[in-house]
């Protein structure tokens, strides 16, 4: 188990009224896990993303990343877990323009050291990721010349340069066309079988079929979706089995 | 990349920008270092005049002020005496503690002389005004048949210069005074009393009443003396001399300088202040507008310490740049004309040496440095507190 969530909640205030984006929720990835979840706008996905990669500190509720209670840690702790463990990809366009695309990839792996040597590691860290995106090509561009799908691509890339254990991707094909945004699932999938899990926040419910597990948010609740094929008893004792690591009985 | 390289990138992609950013900061820079440098020369000019002017009275004859106002101070050269037994007189009066007599000769303009200069000869015996500051550059003051020029007469140390059809050695150049001293020539009283006897040639007499006779008695007045007082008791006692009180001329010049370089500091540092407030508006606009670049940084990792560091560096790389080219500017278009400015103020305008000038460049440099940085804390921070997540969602 790489990530385990316990009771998280996340409450803001709107037009004077307090109303909990995230509510109570709990549950656990493993690092074979890609977990999809889909629910409307506004039902919270963003806001617990932002929990899980520790971007936003919970108002309650305990998210253990590896053992470790996230929001126990200081900012700076934080940030050096975001830079090692946790791959990110932000909802829409998050490329920096001044940047090329190689730069852009190596900026995580250069933050907190930036030595020649280091520089030297980090341009082959991401020549091979973007070799992985298929777009090594594409490495002296400036990310303005690129099409939607490539820059999704090198957003992807550049989260899974330092090699994280999680990569959390916030609506990573929201604005493609279903050739682009197919190819991007099958980029996700790869990573999933090489070892990284994977919390994809999406609320194109046809793209849940490249996940192993599937969460709908609404209301800021969140509920695991079995699959059909999975008869009530089994879905009861995965349940119990969960619930046992979440340690609620 | 080091954050360094990441600032200067950043600059660079904004163009347009930054270079609007760096153009208010030279432009603050070269104003509040021409500012400072210009009320500087007007210090260092009336402290250059108070220097000179070292004695507490100078007694002269009656109507000779202004001539002596002009010779000291504009460099209009004149020729005045005081009979040699008043001279006697005044050097023993009451109250005074040391006085020392000066002889004034005016070249004329012609053949017979280089140029049109004011001599002024004094006793190294007695003297206590001149030879302290001819030290600095003939240590042992100007000897029989050598003189000393002042910076603006275009001679060299060693060469000669003809004074009623007689050379002269030059023993040494002054520095600039920005007084009527840098058109002037010093000497000894040896020396004068051969070329007043070559002036009589030129214009049919001898000008001196008598041998011991002298233009001007500089005098040190005995400690706990009140020298208004002093210069009354002089004028009721000797009704034949004026007496000058050298403190009282710079004293209003102090009084008029003081004002104006208060309205000058004022004004610089409204145009600081201004500069400021700008670059914070423009930064403050700036950071909105970048929040999600910021938010991103944060995502893959930075800490909140390396986003206030990246912004900071920007914003100093900026002023940096902008101070330096400000100065760099001033250098190149004002200091070359200083000559002229000199002529257009007076001798109230004096130019501090080159070490002077450079500090207070190099002080305007970081004071208008810093102009960036101190602008761009608030929205630096301001961005280094705010949740990441609510960045990169442009909610703040």
């Amino acid at each position: 188990m790489i990530l385990l969530v316990s009771g998280l909640g996340k409450r803001y205030e709107r037009g004077g009224k307090v109303f909990s984006a995230v509510a109570d929720i709990s549950f656990t990835v493993s690092r074979t896990d890609f977990v999809c979840v889909t629910g409307e706008s506004g039902s919270g996905k963003s806001t617990l993303l932002s929990i899980l990669a520790g971007l936003l500190r919970p108002d309650e509720g305990v998210v253990r990343f590896e053992g470790k209670d996230i929001a126990e840690l200081s900012d700076n702790e934080r940030s050096r877990l975001r830079n090692s463990s946790i791959g990110y990809i932000p909802q829409g366009y998050s490329l920096l323009n001044n940047f090329t695309v190689l730069d852009n990839v190596c900026l995580p792996c250069c933050l907190y050291n930036a030595s020649r040597g280091a520089r030297k590691n980090a341009a082959k860290k991401a020549e091979l990721a973007l070799c992985r995106m298929g777009i090594s090509h594409l490495a002296a561009e400036r990310p303005q010349n690129l099409s939607g799908g490539e820059q999704r691509r090198v957003a992807i890339a550049r989260g899974m340069v330092t090699g994280p254990a999680l990569l959390v991707a916030d609506e990573p094909t929201g604005d493609l066309d279903p050739k682009t945004a197919i190819s991007i699932l099958d980029i996700f999938a790869e990573i999933q079988r090489n070892g990284t899990a994977i919390i994809m926040v999406t609320h194109e419910r046809e793209r849940i079929t490249f996940a192993n597990r599937h969460f709908v948010m609404e209301r800021g609740g969140l509920q695991e979706v079995f699959p059909d094929w999975l008869e009530d008893t089994e879905k009861s004792c995965v349940n119990r089995i969960r619930e046992s690591l979440l340690g609620k009985n | 990349m080091s954050i360094l390289a990441i600032a200067r990138n950043n600059l660079l992609h904004r163009r347009f920008h930054s270079l609007c950013l760096a153009v208010l900061i030279a432009l603050t820079a070269f104003v509040i270092a021409g500012g400072t440098l210009f009320g500087s020369s007007l210090r260092n000019g009336v402290r250059s005049t108070s220097d000179r002017l070292g004695a507490d009275a100078m007694f002269l004859p009656p109507g000779a002020e202004k001539e002596l106002e002009g010779a000291l101070l504009e460099g209009k050269p004149s020729t005045f005496y005081l009979p040699g037994d008043t001279v006697r007189q005044l050097s023993e009066a009451k109250n005074v503690k040391r006085a020392s007599p000066q002889l004034y000769v005016a070249t004329f303009d012609s053949s017979h002389c280089a140029s049109l200069v004011q001599i002024i000869s004094y006793d190294p015996k007695t003297d206590f005004v001149v030879a302290p500051w001819l030290a600095d550059s003939v240590p042992d003051g100007p000897k029989t048949g050598e003189i000393i020029i002042g910076n603006s007469i275009q001679l060299e140390k060693g060469e000669e210069m003809l004074l009623f059809d007689m050379r002269y050695k030059v023993a040494g150049k002054l520095e600039k005074t920005g007084m009527g001293f840098d058109v002037s020539v010093f000497a000894g009283m040896e020396t004068a009393h051969k070329l007043i006897e070559r002036y009589e040639k030129y214009i049919g007499a001898i000008p001196m009443p008598d041998k011991d006779a002298a233009s001007v008695i500089v005098v040190e007045i005995e400690k706990g003396i009140d020298h208004e007082s002093f210069a009354r008791d002089i004028r009721i006692e000797y009704r034949s001399v004026s007496v000058i009180l050298p403190q009282a001329i710079i004293g209003n010049m102090v009084k008029h300088l003081d004002l104006t370089i208060a309205v000058l500091t004022g004004l610089l540092v409204v145009i600081w202040l201004l500069s400021a407030f700008m670059l914070a508006i423009v930064f403050t606009v700036a950071m909105h507008e970048r929040k999600r670049e910021f938010g991103v940084f944060r995502a893959f990792g930075a800490t909140r310490g390396k986003l206030v560091s990246i912004l900071m560096t920007e914003s100093a790389l900026l002023s940096i740049a902008g101070s330096g080219a400000g100065i760099l500017l001033l250098c190149i278009t004002v200091l070359p004309f200083n000559a002229f400015i000199e002529s257009l103020v007076g001798s109230e305008y004096l130019l501090p040496s080159a070490a002077v000038t450079t500090l207070i460049l190099g002080g305007c440099f970081l004071l208008c440095a810093s102009v960036g940085p101190i602008a761009a804390v608030v929205s630096a921070m301001r961005i280094g507190r705010a949740e990441t997540s609510l960045i990169i969602r442009e909610d703040i």
